[in-house]
């Protein structure tokens, strides 16, 4: 028997976290501040309560982050990053507001990115970071704006395809170990680029499914502990993939709720450790897609709510 | 002590290049209480100098309790934001950024703006900060029990750009012998920060990224590069030959480690690779055949049930431009025989010696019990395996 579903403590959690900023630990994660706000206000959304944070609020917080060269920091006064960029944009698009930005500047950031030759994205200017998150980031955020075909997905699509390994799996580079959020990150890509045909589906199948653990939970690499955001990579993958019935639906669904802080909310990454807002979105998001809880359905190419999707600019 | 000399003291003890370790201590130990006060005046554990981080002379390691941490932080967090407004900086404001973004950065391994405000320093303040020195501090982090900043692709990725800036700067005044040897040493020396990162955070993903870069680009260089032809390809292949077996050894005595056992089998191929120019004298090198001759002895004597182990030997074994058919077979029928020696119950014990107390025989129970569902789990695993390795050459042969 799984445990209930603690819909009202996860509201009460998410909602908590901004009023701890006399707090020490508020401050300890201010660079991650963006991707927080992001987590919390999904997690608020697939559970029908998305008016638990202040539209405006949130609204003002993104705007109040962005720089002149259209990417968006953190945190205000942090630099500007193609990671925040996107989770600026996917709250953006979530509270409906994406009018208070100009996408032409925002897609200005996100294309100059982009390597013309080799196809690859770059995290942001000062470094040469290359990763195919950075390729997914860039594609999600570009169809949002409705300016996908600024990019060069041709080559984008060139470079994830090189990403492939011999086990069907992807890793975040060539060459690179496959991985579930790499793998991730590559067929969300490809989705959005209309490019699935590229996978080998039985063969990646196979390899996501084994990453299920008799405890029901699920792991990123062989060998690894589950870990409830794993839940939703690799969960997310399999539905792209069209095989989520490929692993134990219920048991994955007890593994989540087993990791449910009970007394103040939030979900861990595995039962007994502490919650974080991180691993609130992605066992929530993982829940959704294996349609429990009565939660709003999630869309597993953009982890957006599937209801806003209609919006998107084809 | 106040809050600012906290930062500096941090600052200058990461910048020590005597140092090579930092650790973050919960707290001070009671224990070690006593034997600071006791060796304080003998400069023991407790080095003056450094009060009062904890100094293990010998060693190099540097224990930073965390209450000490967090009370630079607070300070060096409202000084640093306000610092990265302004477009330029005096060398005493640059000192300031240098101190408290390092102070960010032990804090936060993914604080993105602390490291581009390092990258600035280097750019803009030379007298501040220098490529050596950067790449020291990097590599202490890096090398360093911090469970969060050895695994770090924001400090991994800095340090590959303070390895390859350093390399642009050695080869515009080097001569081709030079560059060579600098290359070598460097190559060696980049995997045993690899290995002692890998060794502290277990399956470090952007550990074992940064070797692959290693090897590839960087020694790879060497091969393709337009003086290449006066670099021995003997040389090259003894030199991954003997990557290839230092690898082999880490992860025998880390089993479990995926990320190794997916380098090694990186790392191996790519042996195949240089040691063969020809494609087609590729399959079936002889040092590759060893080596999954080794590792399937190891899975079946040594290790019980790592699907690490076995996901090096599935990989390897189905891979049909290295592999031909009749070894394939050779190999599949070695597997299937230690299957059926397993499951014919070999291991057995009699638990009805009746000079045995009751307590013991309940203990070689439990211990039978364990050895049990380890058993079971290794039948599961090799059978995967084998699954595997006939799924995956049907699939290679069906789409050519």
């Amino acid at each position: 028997m799984a445990p209930e579903f603690l819909r009202e403590k996860h509201i009460a959690y998410i909602q908590s976290l901004d009023n701890k900023q006399d707090e020490l630990e508020y401050w300890l994660s201010e660079h991650l501040r963006m991707g927080g706000v992001y987590w919390g206000l999904t997690a608020l959304d697939l559970m029908g309560a998305r008016d638990a944070l202040p539209r405006e609020g949130v609204i003002d917080y993104v705007k109040s982050c962005q720089h002149p060269n259209g990417g968006f920091g953190a945190h205000p006064g942090h630099d500007p990053h193609l990671l925040y960029t996107l989770y600026a944009i996917q709250i953006l698009f979530i509270q409906d507001a994406l009018d208070v930005v100009d996408a032409d500047v925002v897609a200005r950031f996100v294309t100059a990115l982009q390597d013309p030759e080799t196809g690859t994205v770059r995290g942001d200017l000062t470094g040469d970071e290359v990763d195919t998150r950075f390729v997914y980031s860039a594609m999600q955020c570009l169809s949002i704006l409705g300016k996908l075909h600024e990019l060069d997905v041709a080559k984008a699509v060139e470079y994830i395809d090189q990403c492939k390994n011999y086990d069907g799996g992807y890793g975040f580079n060539p060459g690179a170990e496959s991985h579930a959020g790499g793998i991730f990150t590559s067929l969300g890509a490809l989705a959005i680029a209309n490019r699935l045909d590229l996978v080998d589906k039985d063969l990646l199948s196979w390899w996501l499914c084994e990453r299920q653990l008799p405890s029901g939970g699920l792991n990123g690499r062989p060998e690894k502990l589950p870990d409830v955001c794993y839940s939703w990579w690799v969960l997310s993958s399999l539905a792209i993939l069209g095989r989520l019935d490929w692993i134990d639906r219920q048991k994955l669904r007890e593994f989540i709720l087993d990791a449910q802080d009970d007394e103040q909310g939030g979900i861990a990454d595995r039962k007994g450790d502490m919650a974080d807002v991180f691993h609130t979105l992605f066992g929530i998001a993982g829940l959704s897609l294996l349609g429990f809880e009565n939660l709003e359905p999630v869309n597993p190419v953009y982890c957006l709510p599937e209801r806003i999707m209609g919006r998107l600019k084809r | 002590m106040s809050r600012d000399d906290y930062c500096r003291l941090l600052h200058d003890v990461l910048i020590d290049a005597r140092i090579k370790e930092i650790e973050i201590l919960k707290s001070v130990p009671p224990e070690m209480e006593g034997m600071i006060r006791e060796n304080k005046d003998r400069g023991g554990v407790y080095d003056k100098r450094y009060y009062p981080l904890f100094v293990v002379p010998n060693e190099h390691i540097v224990g930073i309790p965390k209450p000490l941490l967090m009370l630079a932080f607070r300070d060096a967090r409202t000084k640093f934001y306000d610092l990265i407004k302004l477009p330029t900086w005096t060398d005493e404001q640059a000192l300031e950024v240098s101190q408290t973004s390092l102070v960010l950065l032990l804090v936060g391994s993914e604080n993105l703006t602390a490291i581009n405000a390092r990258k600035r320093l280097l750019s803009q303040n030379s007298t501040t900060a220098s490529l050596s020195q950067e790449f020291r501090i990097t590599t202490v982090i890096l090398c360093s029990r911090l469970q969060k900043h050895s695994k770090s692709p924001l400090i991994w990725n800095y340090h590959k750009q303070l390895v390859s800036g350093q390399l642009n700067q050695f080869t515009k005044t080097a001569t081709y012998r030079e560059r060579t040897k600098y290359i070598e040493d460097l190559s060696k020396s980049e995997l045993q920060t690899v290995l002692v990162a890998a060794e502290h955070h277990p399956m470090n993903y952007y550990a074992w990224a940064f070797a692959r870069w290693v090897f590839a680009d960087v020694y790879g260089s060497l091969l393709s590069s337009p003086s290449a032809k006066y670099y021995s390809v003997v040389f090259v292949r003894k030199y991954y030959e003997s990557v290839v077996r230092k690898i082999e050894k880490w992860c025998f005595s880390h089993p479990s480690d995926t990320s190794a056992w997916s380098f090694f089998q990186w790392v191996l191929f790519k042996y195949v690779d240089c040691a063969h120019r020809d494609i087609a004298d590729r399959i079936d090198d002889k040092l590759l055949l060893n080596k999954v001759n080794e590792v399937i002895l190891f899975a079946t004597t040594i290790s019980l049930a790592r699907e690490s182990v076995w996901s090096f030997v599935r990989r390897v074994v189905a891979d049909v431009d290295y592999i031909s058919d009749s070894q394939r077979d050779g190999f599949v029928r070695a597997i299937n025989l230690y299957l059926r020696s397993r499951s014919a119950d070999a291991y057995g014990t009699q638990v009805n010696d009746e000079d045995m107390s009751n307590k013991e025989k309940a203990k070689l129970k439990e211990h039978e019990r364990i050895l049990d569902n380890l058993r079971d789990k290794d039948v599961y695993v090799v059978r995967s395996c084998l699954n595997w390795i006939a799924m995956r050459t049907h699939l290679k042969k069906a789409a050519v």
